[in-house]
């Protein structure tokens, strides 16, 4: 005999034991996303079948799979162990960018690591990784900042001694890269992020510059253009109130360059200078939208894509919750959990957004084991942060798609980290432009390449 | 059961290297096959 929850869980939404299905309006006049939150599971129905999903064969349809969906979404949210690394080689900065996570003082007078104490770190990082990573499977070290060519003769010792081991990326301001900088990176295959603001210099130097108020406009475009063909550059706009009106031009700028992987991030308001420099949600949201039907027109025109990485790991997050690269929309965030930072200190922290924090250090690579700083207090604040402890995102039909980002910047914007993100609205829109996007058939054209390849179908509706 | 809703579309994917090399953070993007330029 079936019990009742047997008998009864698939024959409606919403009510006794049926799922739990939200409906949202992604803006389409035909269209409707059907939603259950917490297994992430969707489905575009046509407005004059919405009666018939909610009652009829989708329920039965995602009764049939929801454990599966459920399985998986745990596994992504509380099953991983760190693949990854930020790692800042040097506390000092030649810039003094306005919306920098850093305090100034760090960034002015602070410590540099010599080739010594790097290998000694890349090597203890070495050993932990190789206890929680499937053999073969190199991990990912970030070299971050503050600006990390400022350690130039240790960072490129540890790539040259370990470039076998782990796959090396750096994010840099780009002013320190000479020729022969740029070619070491490409030739040990190192993963370059590079950050330019604005399409024209008196907009990008308004954010960033030196600590004397220069802007480098000319310079970043120039190393831009020597990189462009190599498959391993991105480009990161920081949009503020400064250049949120631009970034449509900007896609024009990145496109004409022929760079293939940008960012458009909006600015963290983890300081007080991010705060100052956000841009309204509404505006961010309306200029951001336009970028992104900016970079599908010229895909259409020109047959050449060019991603916006962030947008495109949402998609990715919707269309394949575990496909996605970046782990910021999602809750817990990958903080501590897929990846933790160190400071040039040696300190370790879930993320480099709470370098500047103290209270956030959970320990010492040279000092302590790193499992016992992954699961210190200050850790296990960010790695439990959980959108179904947050108010309004435990309601939230999107809350696996977006994540309520970043603890660090709603901490210091909510003094707490059980608060939503200042960019809720932002996200929002997002998560309904990728349900439009999804509607159209145009998932290729946001996607990275290769996604396909990375992942694999396990349901579709037919 | 037979699917009477016919414009639907739902489907999903999943990750064939979960954990080995994901999991990075917003501001920092490795382009896809970094390795791919040695």
């Amino acid at each position: 005999m079936k019990n009742a929850q047997q008998e009864q869980q698939s024959r409606y939404a919403n009510t006794g034991f049926g799922p739990n299905f939200s409906v949202l309006d992604i803006g389409m006049p035909d269209t409707v996303a059907v939603i259950e939150p917490d297994s992430a599971y969707w489905a575009l129905v046509s407005k004059d079948e919405l009666g018939e999903a909610l009652s009829g064969s989708l329920p039965v349809d995602f009764a049939e799979r929801s454990e599966d969906f459920k399985k998986e979404m745990d596994a992504l949210r509380f099953g991983l162990t760190p693949s990854a690394a930020y790692f800042n080689p040097t506390e000092r900065c030649n810039l003094n960018c306005g919306y920098c996570y850093l305090p100034e003082e760090m960034r002015r007078d602070g410590i540099t690591m010599t080739p010594e104490q790097l290998c000694d770190a890349l090597e203890r990082l070495l050993a932990y990784f190789k206890t929680v990573l499937p053999e073969g499977a190199k991990p990912q070290l970030i070299f971050h900042g503050s600006e990390p060519m400022v350690a130039r003769e240790a960072m490129f010792a540890g790539i040259e001694k370990y470039s076998d081991r782990f796959h090396f990326g750096v994010q840099t301001n780009a002013t320190l890269l000479d020729d022969e900088a740029i070619a070491f990176l490409t030739s040990h295959g190192v993963g370059i992020g590079l950050s330019l603001d604005a399409p024209k210099a008196e907009i990008a130097n308004i954010t960033r510059k030196n600590w004397n108020g220069t802007g480098y406009f000319d310079q970043v475009v120039a190393v831009i253009k020597k990189l462009v063909h190599y498959p391993a550059l991105n480009v990161i706009t920081t949009v503020t109130s400064a250049n949120v009106g631009h970034i449509t031009e900007m896609v024009d700028f990145y496109h004409e360059l022929g760079v293939k992987v940008i960012m458009l991030n909006p600015v963290r308001c983890t300081r007080k200078g991010g705060q100052e420099l956000k841009p309204d949600n509404d505006v961010m949201t309306e200029n951001f939208i336009k970028a992104l039907d900016r970079t599908h027109e010229l895909y259409e025109k020109t047959g050449r894509k060019m991603v916006v990485a962030n947008f495109a790991n949402i998609l990715a997050g919707v269309i394949a919750p575990t496909g996605r690269r970046l782990m910021c929309d999602i809750s817990p965030c990958g903080g501590g959990r897929c990846f933790f930072a160190v400071a040039a200190t040696g300190d370790l922290f879930p993320c480099s957004e709470f370098i500047g924090f103290p209270e956030y250090n959970g320990g010492n690579l040279f000092k302590d084991e790193i499992p016992k700083a992954l699961t210190s207090a200050p850790f296990k604040e960010i790695t439990g942060r959980k959108a179904e402890d947050i108010v309004p995102c435990a309601n939230c039909a999107i809350r696996h798609f977006c994540g309520a980002p970043c603890p660090a910047e709603v901490k210091e914007v909510s003094g707490t980290v059980n608060a939503p993100s200042p960019f809720c609205q932002f996200y929002e829109e997002q998560a309904r432009y990728a349900f439009r996007v999804i509607a159209q058939g145009r998932e290729d054209a946001y996607l990275w390449d290769g996604f396909d390849d990375e992942t694999e179908e396990t349901y579709r509706w037919a | 059961m037979k699917k009477s809703a016919k414009k639907v579309i739902s489907y999903r994917r999943r990750c064939l290297q979960l954990g080995q090399n994901t999991g990075l953070s917003h501001y920092i993007l490795l382009a896809p096959k970094a390795d791919s330029s040695k």
